[in-house]
């Protein structure tokens, strides 16, 4: 449900709300974020299954329920099953493996409070190259637009998972 | 300078040496950037830029890398700035503006009803809704700034 005095005319009680405020207020832009996805597919620095347990834990922080309840297949092929998906917002499971967890950390700080200390630094540098730092950074700068759709109601709030024709959108991994 | 290890060519900038690790991806994250310049007014979205940037710890020379920022708009702007959030050079609808961004930066679960509701006495809810993804972006662009330590080319201050 739309914020206070925020409407979006027309818009559907669906996973596509959000899809539609873009289309309805801001379609250029809406175009340039689905656009910046293409190539963000298309990094392959960072593991599938990495990558996909941060952007669970940042549509967990952020609260976004689409992006929750959607599970990209290519993590899926490499392993992610729901007790992960449980892990990620764990700090005392042991599920996931110590390179994961940095990554979920990392994003954690990106997300609540970019300023790193050294050992942190020093761990992140050990476990990824700088390549596949940025790889996660990048891709949490799309995944974390849904800070704002949340923020303003246009977040569906039904457990229906969202099903997007990956194919169409030019990647198979969002 | 920022605390990855980066193989870089002389004189090539911190941002510079990181997008190029992913050169695709920078030329998309671009085409976002002018998207969200092109969605909210010039002097709206550089106080909102601005002022975001400062609570970050992000210097004006790193934004100006990654907005397409106007230098005799920047100079009310910091003049503003310096006396935030009362400066009598700010319009009301920058000041309301600029305070939902700072809200939004530091803690966005915290922004109320009655915050939306002060942003829509000013703005359209298509246009609330084009701020709101324009500063997004800003928000997500300063933090990979802070979060790698992106300092500014030499020879800007």
């Amino acid at each position: 449900m739309t914020r206070a005095g925020f409407v979006v005319e027309g818009a559907p009680d669906s996973p596509a709300i959000s899809a539609v405020a873009y289309e309805t207020y801001a379609p250029e832009f809406g175009r340039a974020l689905l656009a910046y996805k293409v190539p963000l597919g298309q990094m392959t620095t960072v593991d599938h299954l990495t990558k996909e347990l941060v952007r669970l834990r940042n549509a967990h922080i952020n609260g976004c329920n689409i992006c929750s309840n959607f599970r990209n297949p290519k993590a899926l092929e490499a392993g992610l099953d729901e007790d992960l998906v449980t892990a990620v917002d764990d700090p005392t499971s042991d599920a996931l493996d110590r390179r994961q967890r940095a990554a979920v950390g990392f994003a954690e700080a990106f997300l609540l409070c970019p300023f790193l200390d050294d050992a942190t630094k020093t761990e992140l540098s050990e476990l990824f190259t700088p390549a596949q730092l940025v790889e996660i950074i990048l891709s949490l700068i799309s995944w974390s637009a849904n800070k704002s759709t949340v923020l303003l109601g246009v977040d569906y709030q039904g457990d229906d998972r969202l099903q997007p024709d990956l194919a169409a959108i030019g990647t198979d991994f969002l | 300078m920022t605390w990855l290890a980066l193989e870089r060519a002389p004189g090539t900038s911190d941002l510079e040496a990181i997008l190029e690790l992913h050169p695709a991806t920078a030329v998309a994250l671009r085409d976002l950037v002018a998207a969200a310049q092109a969605s909210v007014d010039d002097d709206l979205l550089q106080i909102t830029a601005l002022r975001m940037a400062q609570v970050l710890g992000v210097s004006e020379a790193v934004l100006a890398q990654l907005l397409d920022l106007d230098p005799d708009a920047g100079a009310r702007c910091r003049r503003a700035l310096m006396a935030w959030p009362s400066s009598p050079e700010l319009t009301e609808r920058e000041r309301v503006s600029a305070c939902y961004a700072e809200q939004f930066v530091i803690d966005h679960s915290l922004i109320t009803d009655a915050d939306i509701d002060a942003m829509l006495t000013h703005h359209s809810s298509a246009e609330l809704f084009r701020f709101q993804v324009s500063i997004g972006v800003v928000d997500r662009l300063l933090r990979f700034c802070r979060i790698f330590e992106i300092e500014p080319p030499r020879g800007a201050s």
